[in-house]
């Protein structure tokens, strides 16, 4: 990390974004450059001192009213990743339904995570998320996945159903913002065997040839709907 | 209309001419009375026969009545004939015998609207038919003496003398066949409704007036009233009352309101026989006969029926009333039958039950209730012309109107208008409580939904920020500490176990997805990590208003954790349908099942209250070994879109 991160925080609660503010800039890797407590602040935050990403609260007030919107950092995250497609925006949730994060990714995944506020007082963890955001990567928090995982023994629809109960577990991993290599080692794989088994998730689901990432992105994608509809 | 007129004019003459021509001299002036009392009184039935054969010529009862008419008029003829010992003129009265038959048989099996009940009269009419034509050739060619003289039969052939016979059998067929049509009448009268009740309700009172001059009969008599002038005055009341009765049945039926004359008129007479009765026993018990004592036994008895037993009279009046209409419309049965069916109805049955009491319970032509935010419920041909219009109101709230058409017969009474109020009162009652349970129930879902709100905002904040203090006091402590870091990360995932036990207290206490996501999602992702329970919810996405959903995600929440705690379910499949505007909700298992006499049903009994509050049912059935399913219905109302968030 040779370059300081440019962090904008969201929280209705003052608690919480001094806390996750002065954990997240231990260490002098990050600058939260701003800390705000409604969606309206966070747009002009965003605006005006452009962050390399954003971590926000799912439910806060609109305004600096205190009438609360459940998933007005959703709506927040959708209007930035509009304006500026370079700022990864991570929201931090209490719900772990699949349901809010089907709503965050319902235009597309890329540079948007979806985490459960468990993960606050892991720095690494959140670090890992901003950055593959702003890579233009996707986060979904794992326990969010397992529900969704669990829900649904077998996914239908676009494909999903062709897939073999190892290549779900590889997409399981994918879908958390994982490399080969760590799917490799959380199933007790070979590197080259993950490979083979993203190559065949990538043939079923009928990805056309393009950028790996891209790719990466549209097979989350596909998991997701799949368990939505399914 | 020509021919019709001709005719009666022609009976009429023969009425009143008749009699005056054929009668002795001598004896004019003795009975001239009885001339224009005869002629008088045939003027009602051949002036209705004019009436109806005119005003509906195609009506085969006008014609019927008219023949009758005439047949009478030459019966005259026949007796003036008597009297000059004219055995012609008497055998022209032979000719008034068919048409005296046809009426008597058919006038009754044809009224009102001159066609016969059914082809099951057929194999009748013939028998009539042949039977009249029997009495008439009898009448006219038998020989020997013509009807009641001693006339022998000018035109009597001996070779038909076996006619004779024959025409005594005849006869007593006619007469059983007579009795058939009354009895017929009187089958149909019974069990007409609308219209056709009405008419036979004309008849029904000429009946009951005749029977009402029974006891007055018995009782003039029995003063001394000679018996002819009796007989002649109950023959003209019968010659005025009976046409009356069939006019109005077949042109006017619709201007009175007959039912309510004759209602009256019925308790009367049974007053009436009570009286005649009494007085006679008494008679006959004292063995008195002077007339003194008559008149002061009658009127004790009148002031006894009176006084004495008023609330008999009353109870004859509801019995009588019941037999002659069938379905009481006494106002308090209405009120008694209609608050029965409110039980357990939702707002729109309401309407439908009240405008059904209203619309039956008054006999209007049409009636509607309109509650404030539904459809109005119609009875009847709607229209504009509103009659009375009765607010429902209840504590100051206005919850709809009732609007009345006219009646069917008659005007409103007071009674009336203090039935709608009845009726009007107690729905306004009914929706009050309705409204009160529901509100209750809203207030319980606001409240929850506060809870859970105060939760996530409050200490479920404090503890993540409580995450995130010791996330940084593990990067700050020092590296080569690892008692400390390993104190920090257990106090780090001991605060994320708590945050996660406090995220299911707060879904536990109102999920928020029941209200983001609606009722199949939040059961989709409730029991989507049981590999036993099977969720076929055909309501797709459809969203209701947040007090049904949270009442049916609760019951679903509460079945389901008896089925897989108590009941040891291999198998439990919950199941959401919507059907005629319900909300069902099934939570079936193939557990152990339990004897519903003997357990209680601690969490499904608040929540079978909460389901009834929403005007919803619910029910458990199970059995030892058959396992338990639960089942409840509530009104699918459907949200308002505005979710509280």
């Amino acid at each position: 990390m040779s370059k300081v991160l440019r962090l904008v925080i969201a929280d209705d609660s003052y608690l919480v974004r001094e806390g996750t503010s002065r954990l997240l800039e231990e260490g002098g890797a990050v600058e939260v450059v701003a800390a705000v407590g409604t969606a309206a602040d966070l747009i002009d935050a965003v605006n005006t001192v452009t962050p390399s990403a954003v971590i926000t609260d799912i439910t806060m007030p609109t305004t600096g009213h205190r009438v609360e919107d459940r998933i007005a950092g959703i709506t927040a995250a959708h209007a930035i990743r509009a304006t500026h497609p370079d700022i990864g925006v991570v929201v931090l949730s209490q719900y772990a339904a699949g349901h809010y994060a089907f709503e965050l990714f319902k235009n597309g995944t890329a540079g948007l995570a979806y985490l459960l506020k468990d993960r606050v007082g892991d720095r690494a963890e959140l670090l890992r998320a901003i950055h593959a955001t702003i890579s233009g990567g996707s986060v979904v928090d794992p326990l969010v996945v397992d529900g969704l995982v669990q829900r649904t023994a077998a996914p239908t629809g676009a494909g999903l159903n062709l897939l073999s109960p190892r290549e779900i577990d590889v997409l399981r991993h994918m879908a958390q913002g994982a490399s080969n290599s760590a799917i490799a080692a959380a199933l007790h794989l070979s590197e080259s065997g993950v490979e083979k088994h993203v190559g065949s998730i990538f043939l079923k689901l009928d990805l056309v040839p393009e950028p790996e990432m891209h790719r990466r992105v549209a097979a989350v994608l596909a998991f997701l709907r799949g368990l939505r509809d399914g | 209309m020509l021919l019709s007129g001709l005719l009666s004019a022609a009976i009429l003459v023969a009425f009143a001419i008749g009699p005056i021509l054929l009668t002795p001299e001598a004896r004019l002036a003795e009975q001239w009375w009885q001339i224009v009392a005869l002629a008088v009184l045939f003027c009602a039935p051949t002036g209705v026969a004019y009436l109806v054969t005119t005003r509906q010529p195609a009506n085969p009862l006008g014609w019927l009545m008219l023949a009758f008419a005439g047949g009478i008029a030459l019966g005259a003829l026949a007796d003036a004939g008597a009297v000059h010992g004219n055995a012609r003129v008497t055998w022209l009265s032979g000719f008034g015998e068919p048409a005296f038959w046809f009426f008597t048989v058919f006038f009754f099996v044809l009224f009102p609207s001159g066609r016969l009940p059914s082809r099951r009269w057929r194999p009748v009419v013939w028998i009539a038919v042949v039977a009249i034509a029997v009495r008439t050739l009898s009448g006219l060619f038998a020989p020997g003496p013509m009807h009641a003289t001693v006339l022998d039969n000018p035109f009597g052939l001996a070779s038909l003398a076996a006619l004779r016979p024959a025409s005594e059998i005849a006869s007593a067929v006619l007469v059983a066949l007579s009795g058939a049509s009354v009895v017929s009448v009187v089958l149909r009268w019974r069990s007409a409704t609308g219209d056709l009740r009405q008419q036979l309700n004309w008849l029904a009172a000429a009946a009951v007036v005749l029977g009402l001059l029974l006891p007055v009969v018995v009782f003039s008599t029995s003063l001394g009233v000679p018996l002819d002038v009796i007989g002649a005055l109950m023959a003209g009341l019968i010659l005025v009352i009976f046409p009356g009765a069939i006019g109005m049945a077949l042109l006017r039926h619709r201007a009175f309101a007959i039912d309510l004359v004759l209602r009256r008129t019925v308790v009367f007479a049974a007053a009436w026989l009570v009286i005649g009765l009494a007085a006679a026993g008494l008679t006959a018990l004292l063995g008195r006969s002077d007339r003194l004592a008559q008149v002061g036994l009658a009127a004790a008895a009148v002031a006894g029926v009176v006084v004495g037993v008023a609330p008999a009279r009353e109870r004859v009046a509801g019995t009588i009333e019941r037999w002659v209409f069938g379905s009481t419309r006494n106002p308090y049965t209405v009120v008694a039958r209609f608050s029965a069916r409110l039980n357990g109805t939702d707002s729109a049955d309401v309407a439908a039950q009240l405008v059904r009491s209203v619309q039956r319970g008054l006999g209007l032509r049409w009636a509607r209730v309109h509650l404030a935010g539904d459809q109005p419920a119609i009875a009847g041909p709607a229209a504009d012309d509103v009659a009375l219009a009765v607010p429902i109101d209840y504590g100051g709230v206005r919850f709809g109107v009732i609007d009345c058409g006219p009646k069917i017969h008659g005007i409103f009474s007071d009674r009336d208008a203090e039935l709608l109020h009845t009726l009007a009162g107690h729905t306004a009652l009914t929706l009050a409580n309705a409204r009160l349970a529901v509100r209750v129930v809203q207030a319980q879902e606001a409240e929850r939904r506060r809870i859970e709100r105060n939760l996530h905002d409050g200490v479920q904040q404090q503890v993540v920020a409580l995450v995130s203090g010791l996330g940084l006091a593990l990067e700050q402590a020092p590296g080569e500490s690892d008692r400390l870091r390993g104190t920090l990360g257990t106090l780090r995932s001991d605060a994320v176990s708590l945050l996660r036990d406090l995220r299911e207290l707060a879904g536990g206490i109102h999920p928020s997805l029941l209200t983001d996501g609606g009722l199949v999602a939040a059961l989709a992702e409730r029991c989507g990590g049981l590999a036993t329970v099977a969720v076929h919810a055909e309501v797709g996405k459809a969203r209701y208003a947040d007090e049904i959903e949270g009442a049916a995600y609760f019951v679903v929440m509460e079945a389901l954790a008896n089925a897989l705690k108590y009941a040891g379910a291999s198998g439990v499949t919950i199941t959401l349908r919507e059907s005629a505007g319900r909300l069902e909700i099934e939570v079936a298992d193939s557990g152990s099942g339990f004897d519903p006499e003997l357990t209680r049903l601690r969490g499904l009994a608040a929540l079978a209250d909460r389901v009834a509050a929403l005007g919803g049912t619910f029910e458990v059935v199970s059995g030892l070994g058959r396992g338990t399913a639960v089942r409840a219905r509530v009104p699918a109302t459907q949200s308002n879109g505005e979710h509280d968030q």
